[in-house]
């Protein structure tokens, strides 16, 4: 779906906005070509060789992790919209995805689009924290993760 | 009182590389004139009564062609380099890297080489390259996201490559590579000769075809007996390694 790709896109941005702020102007060609160091190019004579390659850039990870984040953010909203009616629940599906929307713009200020209990946000934030460390992300980076997706995440007091 | 130890600048240790490629060169010859000597003697007709002599004049020949191939490889190595990873294009000026790369240009010691960036964000690999005086340096595009993430690391992979620069490794390196070709075509050309007398030489009976002059009949006389000693079964396999599998 072109729209939940774009708000995966935007997600995926957003955090790289907070965890990774260097990577930005590159962030489109990174999330474009796929995998971080997946160069098949053959190293040159007098060449240093790539053999490093990308370690530990996050980009394409986060944006991996925008689509968990996502089905995850879906997957409480169907709790709300499993007893509405099939034309109420469309609205409350394109609100919720509004909402997703301007929650992202406003880089997670303000409440997220739905309430998230306590233990599955956790869960969450463990599973993605343990992915990225499989994914070679640096400690720096993780730490700015989990901070960022445990604020997020979490109903902010109104006023 | 206590003296600092002196600092050692790596890239003023001794190497071997003058000597590796003096080496390098010494087989080149050795292998164009033997190549000469013993399989196109005959086919060039100099002139030359003696037939030592002859043999001998056939063989600087062909070193002399071997040297005149790797110097034109050399020359045109840019380039073929350039494009070594793809399109490239120069680095802009006001890109923060430009800067960095002066600087430690600037800390070698040498002028600051022409930089160029290819399109692959997932590349980052580095290449010296250039004739002296118009030096270059082509990146792949990875590195300008390392120098944004790990500066140190990307100052080490230019420092390497600025050194091949200064030490010359840059000549040496493509003329070895441009020679290591030249032998190769070298011993293409004779692998070619060969064949073209053993396939469609004896197949067509052009033994006595004799439109191009007494220059073939002295082919013949003189190269029968190089090929029956010299291109067994040993010797085609060990041409074919040298040229296909070869450096």
């Amino acid at each position: 779906m072109p729209q939940e790709n774009d708000l995966r896109l935007d997600l995926a941005r957003a955090l790289a906005a907070e965890v990774a702020p260097e990577e930005l102007p590159f962030f489109e060609e990174l999330v474009k070509g796929g995998r971080a160091g997946a160069t098949t190019r053959k190293d040159s004579e007098l060449g240093f060789g790539g053999e490093a390659a990308l370690v530990g850039v996050a980009s394409v990870f986060l944006y991996q992790i925008s689509e968990t984040i996502l089905a995850f953010i879906w997957e409480q909203a169907q709790a709300l919209l499993g007893d509405v009616a099939k034309s109420a629940a469309k609205d409350l599906r394109k609100e919720i995805e509004a909402k997703v929307g301007k929650w992202i713009k406003n880089r997670f200020r303000g409440s997220p689009p739905i309430e998230i209990p306590a233990d599955k946000r956790q869960a969450l934030i463990r599973t993605i924290s343990k992915d990225a460390k499989h994914a070679g992300i640096g400690e720096v980076e993780i730490k700015r993760l989990t901070t960022v997706l445990n604020e997020a995440l979490v109903v902010k007091a109104s006023g | 009182m206590v003296t600092a130890a002196p600092r050692i600048d790596p890239s003023t240790l001794p190497s071997s590389t003058r000597e590796r490629f003096a080496f390098l060169y010494t087989i080149v010859c050795f292998i164009a004139i033997w190549s000469g000597i013993n399989f196109l003697f005959g086919l060039v007709n100099l002139g030359i009564p003696n037939e030592s002599a002859g043999r001998l004049a056939v063989g600087v020949i062909t070193m002399a062609t071997a040297l005149a191939i790797s110097a034109a490889l050399y020359l045109i190595h840019p380039l073929l380099r350039a494009r070594a990873f793809g399109r490239a294009t120069v680095l802009d000026l006001t890109n923060p890297a430009s800067d960095r790369i002066s600087n430690l240009s600037k800390a070698l010691g040498i002028q600051r080489p022409l930089v160029l960036v290819d399109d692959d964000i997932q590349h980052i690999d580095a290449l010296a390259f250039g004739l002296p005086k118009r030096r270059r340096i082509l990146l792949g595009r990875g590195m300008l996201l390392l120098l944004s993430k790990r500066p140190s690391e990307f100052d080490l992979r230019i420092a390497h490559e600025l050194a091949h620069i200064r030490n010359r490794d840059v000549d040496f390196g493509y003329i070895a590579r441009a020679m290591t070709q030249a032998t190769k075509l070298v011993l293409l050309f004779c692998f070619l000769v060969w064949l073209f007398y053993f396939g469609m030489w004896t197949w067509r009976g052009w033994n006595n075809f004799s439109v191009f002059g007494d220059s073939f009949g002295t082919f013949i006389r003189g190269y029968v007996p190089a090929a029956g000693w010299y291109l067994g079964y040993f010797a085609t396999t060990f041409f074919w390694i040298l040229i296909f599998w070869g450096p």
